[in-house]
């Protein structure tokens, strides 16, 4: 789960639970506001908080997404209805994502669904959807709660995420479980994440508790604080797009605009043969995909905004969002390519006859799954291949 | 030495049937006109009827008889009367281009025979200035009737951008037009006869080119009489339902329409059993064919709140009136075979409109009224006659909370009065049929019909439900489309090689 993208013309954002200790951490006093909560763009240094959060851990407030519990005898269905997750396979204590997709087949926002209790089921997204909400859960026995003001919501990202957990007293001994269980006597929900490339932890508890965890996580760990700047470099490099800026939710798409998971590069969060979720059916008859969505690694250091992608000489797409990589020492960028962009290698620049630089399709984790799902998808379906 | 086998295994079970290609649930007109268009294509069909089509004319008062459903016919579907032959399995109509008469709140009237074109020259009597600008507005309405003829008809809309005005409302179209308003009032009663809308609101315009379009296209003058109603037409597509081999079967006991993966399999009933079919055509309502049948689970969350909108408040109902002797008057007399239309007057149409809307009844509404026993003097004993009239707006109410008969009784009482003067004199008794829910304007409705005919989601089921269907008047298109469908479906299955059965 990633952000949607950040509003900085909004309003004055309000605080999430933890604002008090991010605000206590944030040297360059950078905020921005995400869904309408203040969230801090960079606290100390981009390059110090990207190395701790790719290879050590680092701590990132979670408040700005949305959350919701669904309580109900028919809360899976619901869910399994709204949501493209696999929310019938799940145990209790355990967490999947998936997307959200509208009556046509176009992608509205990620979802991510963990099984608190029996019928007990928390929904987390990157915007609101709480008319979607609304109207889905007509004709259905649950219980739908917005609690996004009730809980502080922590992340410790990185692949020391666990250690550093553990260290301060926290049971994440399993890798799917989203254990619920109380430390020093305050509730809480633990259950693994994935901030783009980076494994994380997400640990959701009452907001009163807030700067208690967050203080003793970070003591234990001796952790630091990453921001939004830090955290969409994992995300390029993993290759999540995000919404509202590498695509548009269809709630807010104008005609045209709209992406289905194939376009924006994750058909294997909405698997066709998963289900009946809303919008599977128009999205299995959708024609081929006009674009995609998919990452290219630049020979540069950054990229011009408003930059277009060449192929050939010809423009066949736009960059959608970049961001410079310490890892791959280039720059990378998320970029919406014409469905004929047929090739490995681009050019990347302005529009007219300003200079340009070469750029070529990197692999990411999210496209060697995508990758093996297509593989795997035709394997089961392509009856020219011998039966084994 | 062998045990007796277990008392269980001997009781009868749930049974699982199949060798069917479709079912229909419903036996409506057009559920029937599907089930017969789709055996004649080749398919083994059994239509499930839950008995709510009545096979029987109905003694409503001693010595009375009356037919449920509407008396008078639109323009009904040539593809399906020619594919059933209908007319050899016993349709006739008693009379086409059925003369109209109409009267007004000030008790004048206004006759005219079957073709709207004819009326310019009998409002001519009443107002020679009208006559002239009457003629050029039916010439103008027919033209958007037949540019929008195909559309209305099933297919794409054709806009033609500057001179197509969709949301026009009938007031903004008529207000000012004629010197006599009764002219008005006339107009405005045909085109919001069992309507949603009120004529001040948008869209409302398009109801009347609709009312119109067979007139425009030529194809049926006017409005008819089926002989025998509502109940003979219906019987006339049994018959050849059954000349085509079409199975039917009488019971309430569905539980759920079966869907496996993206397709239809047939029906479940209560008992556990099933009726196994890859097709299945629905002749119910929205509501029970998508909410109750196939669950909000299995529809797409957009599709399913659509399908759930709330009902128009506004509803028509349909009274069979018994009367010891027609009232003594020498215009009713006549022709006692004709349409008769209630116009009432701006203000009276919009304190109804307010009435139903509250919840109230008792003003007088638009009406229309045939009266049966002209036609056929069985109907009612001797002297006597029955009357059969359409009452509009009247409130809608839930099943759970009827709708108050003493007001409905009251709002007959005066409407008739309107309608035949001095009526009330020789009343013997009313009877009213269940009250039905106002047709939606002809753009929803479009829009309702695409939605629910293309987006079910589900192969292999098609919708015929009264919300296929664009006006309120008998068609049967909305059937033969969804049988073409179906075939459609059933042939692209063998050519794919899917098994049909």
């Amino acid at each position: 789960m990633i952000f949607c993208a950040a509003a900085d013309i909004a309003g004055e954002p309000r605080a999430t639970p933890l604002y008090g200790a991010a605000a206590s951490l944030s040297a360059a006093n950078s905020w921005t506001s995400v869904n309408g909560w203040a969230a801090a763009r960079v606290y100390t240094s981009v390059e110090e908080e990207y190395e701790h959060a790719a290879h050590g851990a680092a701590l990132v407030d979670l408040g700005p997404f949305c959350r919701y519990t669904v309580r109900g005898e028919s809360a899976a269905d619901l869910l399994a209805r709204l949501t493209t997750t696999p929310v019938a396979e799940l145990g209790v204590g355990e967490s999947a994502r998936g997307l959200i997709l509208d009556g046509a087949g176009a992608v509205v926002d990620f979802a991510e669904i963990a099984r608190l209790g029996g019928d007990l089921y928390l929904l987390t997204t990157t915007a609101p959807v709480d008319r979607r909400l609304q109207i889905a859960q007509r004709g259905f026995d649950v219980t739908v709660a917005n609690v996004a003001r009730d809980v502080a919501a922590l992340g410790v990202v990185g692949p020391k995420a666990r250690e550093a957990a553990s260290a301060a007293g926290f049971d994440v001994q399993s890798a799917e479980m989203a254990a619920q269980g109380r430390v020093r006597g305050v509730e809480l929900a633990v259950r693994p994440i994935n901030f783009g490339a980076a494994p994380g932890l997400e640990i959701v508890y009452p907001a009163e508790e807030a700067l208690t965890l967050w203080e003793r996580l970070r003591r234990a760990g001796n952790l630091i604080a990453a921001g939004l700047d830090a955290l969409d470099i994992l995300r390029i490099e993993g290759g999540t797009p995000r919404v509202g800026l590498d695509f548009i939710s269809a709630d807010r798409a104008r005609p045209g605009e709209a992406m289905t998971p194939i376009e924006i590069g994750l058909p294997h969060l909405a698997p066709p043969n998963r289900g009946w979720f809303s919008g599977r059916r128009a999205m299995s008859a959708a024609p081929a995909p006009e674009r995609l969505l998919a990452v290219l690694a630049v020979d540069a250091d950054e990229v011009a905004g408003a930059s277009l992608v060449f192929f050939k000489g010809a423009a066949v797409g736009r960059v959608t969002s970049a961001a410079y990589s310490p890892e791959l020492r280039r720059a990378l960028c998320f970029a919406e390519l014409g469905a004929g962009a047929v090739g490995e290698t681009f050019e990347i620049g302005r529009a007219g006859s300003g200079p340009r630089v070469g750029a070529v399709i990197r692999e990411t984790a999210e496209s060697r799954v995508a990758g093996a799902f297509r593989t795997s998808l035709k394997a089961a379906t392509d009856s020219r291949r011998p039966a084994v | 030495m062998n045990k007796p086998a277990p008392k269980s295994l001997l009781r009868p079970g749930p049974k699982i049937e199949g060798g069917l290609d479709a079912i229909v649930l419903g036996g409506s007109p057009d559920g029937l006109a599907a089930a017969g268009l789709m055996a004649k294509g080749g398919l083994s069909v059994m239509v499930i009827e839950n008995g709510a089509v009545a096979r029987e004319r109905r003694e409503f008062a001693p010595g009375f008889f009356c037919d449920d459903g509407d008396p008078i016919a639109g323009s009904i579907d040539a593809g399906v009367v020619d594919g059933l032959d209908l007319y050899r399995h016993g349709l006739s109509f008693a009379r086409r281009r059925l003369e109209t008469l109409v009267r007004f709140s000030d008790r004048a009237t206004l006759i005219f025979g079957g073709d709207p074109s004819l009326m310019s020259e009998a409002a001519g009597a009443m107002s020679p200035l009208d006559a002239e600008r009457l003629r050029d507005f039916v010439e103008r309405v027919f033209d958007d009737a037949r540019r929008w003829g195909a559309w209305f008809a099933g297919g794409d809309r054709a806009i033609v951008p500057g001179t197509d005005d969709l949301t026009a409302s009938l007031d903004q179209r008529l207000a000012g037009r004629f010197k006599d308003v009764r002219i008005e009032d006339y107009l405005r009663a045909e085109a919001l006869l069992r309507g949603a809308l009120r004529p001040t609101e948008p869209y409302s315009w398009l109801a009347l080119p609709h009312r119109w379009a067979g007139d425009a296209a030529g194809l049926q003058a006017g409005l008819a009489a089926i002989d025998g109603g509502e109940r003979a037409l219906v019987a006339a597509l049994r018959r050849a339902c059954q000349a085509f081999g079409v199975v039917f079967r009488q019971t309430d006991r569905v539980r759920s329409a079966l869907v496996e993966w993206d397709g239809t399999a047939g029906l479940a009933l209560d008992d556990g059993g099933q009726i196994r079919a890859p097709i299945v055509v629905s002749a119910l309502s929205a509501r029970e064919s998508f909410l109750g049948l196939v669950g909000r689970a299995r529809l797409d969350i957009e599709f399913a709140n659509f399908a759930a909108a709330p009902r128009p408040r506004i509803a028509s109902v349909r009274a069979h009136v018994a009367l010891d002797a027609l009232p003594d008057e020498e215009v009713t007399l006549s022709r006692p075979d004709r349409r008769f239309i209630y116009a009432p007057s701006a203000a009276e149409t919009h304190l109804a409109w307010r009435m139903a809307l509250e919840g109230r009844a008792g003003a007088p509404a638009l009406a229309e009224a045939m009266i049966p026993s002209a036609i056929d003097p069985s109907l009612a004993p001797g002297g006597g006659a029955t009357v059969t009239m359409l009452l509009h707006p009247v409130a809608l109410y839930t099943e759970e909370d009827e709708t108050p008969r003493a007001a409905l009784e009251e709002a007959a009482a005066v409407t008739l009065d309107r309608l035949l003067p001095g009526a009330g004199l020789g009343f013997v008794a009313i009877d009213f049929e269940p009250v039905m829910p106002a047709v939606a304007p002809i753009a929803v409705a479009e829009e309702q019909r695409r939605i629910f005919a293309e987006a079910t989601g589900i192969d292999g089921l098609f919708f015929c439900g009264p919300e296929a269907q664009l006006g309120s008047r008998l068609s049967l298109a909305s059937g033969r489309r969804a049988a073409e469908r179906a075939l459609d479906f059933a042939r692209l299955s063998v050519k794919q090689g899917r098994n049909t059965r």
